[in-house]
């Protein structure tokens, strides 16, 4: 499971460099999640823009990412692509996250901030 | 029983192609072990059988998310007293949707009938936003006319799945 991190604007920017994300190695990105925000900025900010595939097993270890977390970080997420970005609609997650179009927009509000 | 390299597969007649009626083409016999890699074994081999030649939108997203979950679903329950497979699939391209047989010889469905489609709850438990039980949602969201039968050890799960971009 390869992840690609960099501080962004006081954010982890998380890349996910796999193509997928289903149950053969839902339980490895969640671990491998732990491991890069452990003691990170409070806002991550996962890139889902080289996922082409995420089945229920991934999109509920993303909701467990969510809550590792705890209530004092956030999880958001940005360039999902077509068939990803149906799964959240569907199961109404795209509710529950905070989901930017592409990466610009996931760092464009705290640099203006700035 | 183990399957060498996680599929073993091909394309062969079967009574489905001489049923199908309308569907001209011959089904797909896709034949792969019940554990996660075979998963993504016959998901790619889907993707190989029934990708459009040309560049275009992706019109088998639906059909792979629809195969991912009814497929995990006999990974994860059929075959959870042990036993890794076989799962067979024999897929259908008919006009504008994929007809999918799927086959297994694990444990039937419970009470032997297909699990509803309602989604999971949402965060009334004070657990915050569930991790599972979006499967037989999406299958039911995204497949038609699903059909299930249990004859002589043999789950038999039927529906079509609209060949259609996300």
């Amino acid at each position: 499971m390869e992840l690609h991190t960099e501080t962004r604007d006081e954010a982890l920017h998380v890349i996910v460099a796999e193509p997928r994300i289903d149950s053969a190695v839902a339980i490895r990105f969640k671990d491998r999640m732990r491991e890069v925000a452990a003691d990170g900025p409070v806002r991550v900010v996962l890139d889902l823009g080289a996922v082409d595939f995420l089945d229920s097993s991934g999109l509920g270890a993303v909701v467990a990412v969510m809550k590792l977390l705890g209530p004092g970080r956030t999880l958001e997420l940005c360039n999902l692509t077509p068939n990803v970005e149906k799964v959240f609609r569907l199961t109404r997650m795209d509710r529950v996250f905070t989901i930017h179009p592409d990466t610009e927009a996931a760092f464009a509000d705290k640099r203006s901030i700035a | 029983m183990t399957l060498p390299d996680g599929m073993r597969g091909g394309i062969a007649p079967s009574d489905d192609a001489r049923n199908a009626g309308y569907c001209e083409a011959q089904a797909a016999l896709i034949v792969v072990e019940a554990t996660p890699m075979g998963v993504r074994c016959a998901l790619a081999e889907m993707r190989r059988r029934f990708a459009p030649a040309g560049p275009g939108p992706d019109l088998l997203g639906m059909a792979e998310t629809v195969l991912a979950e009814a497929l995990n679903n006999v990974v994860e329950h059929a075959y959870r007293h042990g036993g890794n497979g076989p799962i067979e699939l024999r897929l259908v391209h008919c006009g504008t949707k994929l007809k999918v047989d799927l086959r297994d010889y694990g444990d039937p469905m419970p009470a032997g009938v297909l699990p509803g489609g309602a989604l999971p709850d949402y965060g009334g438990s004070g657990d915050g936003p569930p991790e599972g039980g979006f499967g037989w949602f999406l299958i039911r969201a995204l497949a038609r006319d699903l059909s299930y039968i249990r004859e002589n050890g043999q789950n038999r799960l039927r529906f079509l799945v609209p060949l259609a971009e996300a």
